[in-house]
């Protein structure tokens, strides 16, 4: 996306359309295989049709509106985005070898140093005090069953 | 009233002061104070995030936490709006303007004290309102048969709707989308799991904790580094927030309209707090000798918005509670929360767990009074909290939505999926569609095909029942009008620029009660 591309699919409507139209599709086609039933006794797939044909069509209404009336999506920003999910996904993948300590450490001190929202030295004050107090509460206090440390 | 409401209140007194009760209010309530203040997290976010620790927990101390937190936030939010003129919560945005302005003036200390009280003063008859409404709603509920649940339903997703900002196309289609990924999982009727393409933790469907965080927590962190936050040293330093006889005098009669105001706002469906406030400043500027003053300080601009807000916060639970229709973001996540309990929302909660409902109504009243006690006296710990630096609190944020939503299912999948409700919640920021209609749908998704499944087995597959049931075909009447009205006003709007005319009046844009 580009600051300057407003017009037409590349329109924040014309974005959210195509989700929403994707979307419905997505459902409506998966839907036949479950099994519509009649209308005496409807079948796994007929809500998740009828509601995904409505998205779809109103996807395409959608779409058409940022073709009449465009509206910019502005750009993406990528370190907030990338900056506040790896650290998380980070944080889950090491959970179960590394241990909540460490894991947590691992979580804001990435995330800072990725959104660069605090200098090196306070990044690592952060991510102790805040390891520690995960540790802590979660482990130590409330008894959460979840393994702390790397041993 | 009637005499079995009195009672029941009572029963319910006796429930909340139970000690651990009692201690769960306040601790709701303290959250909540609490994150009203802070900027960028509100309830949805804490709410989802502590529902994992309640699971342990009988379900009335649950709820009178949650709830806590909801009502508590709207305390918090006007410290924040008083003292940086930024909104802590959506429905402190107009606080802002003559509360902050009063700020300047070296009148923090009314400001805030007032506010308190107003806001006090409308919880207290909020509550009172939905002692008095739930049992006749309730009453009335138990008539209704599955065809009417489904129209009751429907009313209810399109008239949340009606609040939405930036397109009201956007808000139903997020709606449908909310629908759909509420019915992932496996179909209780024939055992097929749906949609879970293979994935084993698909099979139980996508938890609501899952879909909540990722969309309004880790969303809402997203879109605040990219815009950068305040400055929290900003606040001025406050030693105490009384108010002063005059103010006193100026304000109780804007603090009882409003209170009416957003009373009569809470109890519709979609209509949040944030609703309930824009529509009493407005009225008090209207009816006001003085408008000029609003805006620069006008007493009158703070109380009114605070108490409206605090009132609807209260009368919010009627739908819930009566209908088991849950009327906006925090609401879906109150219903969620009674599910994992086993209760189902709807009107048998009041018959079959007499202790849960008039205990959660009286722990309002409790909770109310706590309030009133933290916003007033400890008005100095508040603002020391808004000094925390973001880049403090979003990496605890981060922890906090990922050790919960890990603990639910002990599930790396859970973690990594809530990560993509993030990327999808960003999305949405970035294109302007609101997620809350997409949270009631989501919890409302699973229950109206199970509505619509029963009408039609009922009806022997005749479709015309949703019209020839009178309930059903009155609300249907009531969803027919909301969606001429939709339809209506930009066509009007349209129309009236081609003609040339001058636009009647600037349309305020209401936002959405997202809570987040």
């Amino acid at each position: 996306m580009q600051a300057g591309e407003t017009r037409g699919i590349l329109s924040a409507d014309g974005l959210a359309g195509l989700f929403f139209l994707t979307l419905g599709l997505f459902f409506l086609f998966h839907s036949f295989g479950y099994g519509m039933g009649s209308l005496r006794d409807i079948g796994p797939g007929f809500f998740p049709a009828l509601a995904g044909g409505i998205l779809a069509v109103l996807g395409a209404a959608v779409i058409a509106r940022g073709f009449v009336a465009p509206v910019s999506a502005g750009t993406i920003a990528w370190r907030p985005l990338i900056g506040a999910l790896a650290p998380v996904v980070l944080f889950a993948v090491s959970l179960k070898t590394l241990g909540l300590a460490l894991a947590a450490f691992l979580l804001v001190g990435v995330s800072l140093a990725l959104t660069r929202q605090a200098p090196l030295r306070q990044a690592f004050a952060a991510s102790l005090v805040l390891a520690a107090f995960a540790v802590g509460t979660f482990g130590y206090a409330l008894q959460i069953p979840l393994k702390l440390w790397p041993w | 009233m009637d005499f079995s409401a009195i009672q029941g209140l009572w029963g319910g007194l006796e429930v909340a002061i139970q000690p651990v009760n009692l201690l769960l209010c306040f601790v709701g309530v303290v959250l909540g104070t609490l994150v009203g203040v802070l900027p960028g997290v509100g309830p949805v976010v804490t709410i989802s995030l502590l529902l994992p620790l309640t699971f342990g927990l009988d379900p009335v101390a649950a709820l009178i936490m949650l709830a806590g937190i909801y009502y508590g936030a709207q305390y918090g939010g006007s410290t924040t709006a008083i003292l940086l003129k930024l909104p802590g919560e959506t429905s402190a945005v107009l606080t802002c303007l003559d509360g902050h302005e009063m700020a300047k003036q070296g009148r923090a200390a009314s400001a805030l004290g007032i506010s308190a009280i107003g806001s006090f003063v409308a919880g207290i008859f909020g509550t009172l309102v939905v002692v008095m409404l739930a049992p006749v709603l309730v009453s009335v509920a138990l008539k209704f048969g599955p065809a009417d649940y489904f129209s009751l339903m429907f009313v209810g997703l399109i008239a949340s709707v009606l609040v939405c900002q930036g397109g009201m196309l956007k808000a139903v289609a997020m709606i449908f989308v909310g629908l759909l990924l509420g019915i992932v999982g496996t179909d209780v009727y024939t055992g097929i799991a749906r949609f879970s393409f293979g994935q084993p933790e698909l099979r139980d469907g996508v938890n609501f904790v899952v879909v909540a965080m990722g969309l309004f927590g880790f969303g809402e962190i997203i879109a605040n580094l990219e815009q950068g936050t305040v400055d929290g040293k900003l606040a001025q330093k406050v030693r105490n927030a009384f108010p002063t006889r005059q103010d006193l005098r100026q304000s109780w009669k804007p603090i009882l309209r409003g209170t009416g105001i957003g009373a009569a706002l809470g109890v519709l469906p979609g209509a949040g707090a944030a609703v309930g406030a824009f529509a009493a400043y407005a009225f008090e500027k209207k009816i006001s000798r003085t408008p000029q003053r609003f805006g620069h300080g006008a007493i009158e601009g703070v109380v009114a918005p605070e108490a409206a807000n605090n009132a609807a916060a209260q009368t919010n639970f009627i739908p819930l509670l009566t209908l088991g229709l849950p009327s906006g973001a925090v609401m879906a996540l109150m219903a969620g929360a009674m599910m994992i309990h086993g209760i189902a929302p709807g009107p048998d909660v009041m018959t079959t767990r007499p202790e849960l409902f008039w205990g959660l109504i009286a722990s309002m009243l409790i909770g109310n009074v706590l309030l009133l006690f933290l916003n007033l006296n400890l008005i100095r710990v508040w603002v020391r909290v808004l000094q925390v630096p973001y880049a403090l609190l979003f990496p605890l944020i981060l922890l906090l939505c990922s050790i919960g939503i890990y603990s639910l299912n002990n599930s790396v999948f859970d973690v990594g999926l809530t990560a993509l409700f993030g990327v999808l919640g960003y999305f949405f920021i970035k294109t302007g569609c609101e997620p809350a209609p997409l949270l009631m749908g989501f919890i409302l998704g699973p229950m109206m095909e199970e509505y619509l499944r029963r009408a039609l087995v009922l009806s022997h597959g005749d479709v015309t029942v949703f019209v020839t049931h009178p309930i059903s075909a009155t609300l249907l009447g009531v969803a027919v009008l909301i969606i001429t009205t939709l339809v209506w006003r930009p066509a009007a709007t349209v129309f009236r620029k081609a003609s040339g005319a001058a636009p009647a009046q600037p349309t305020t844009s209401i936002p959405a009660d997202t809570g987040a």
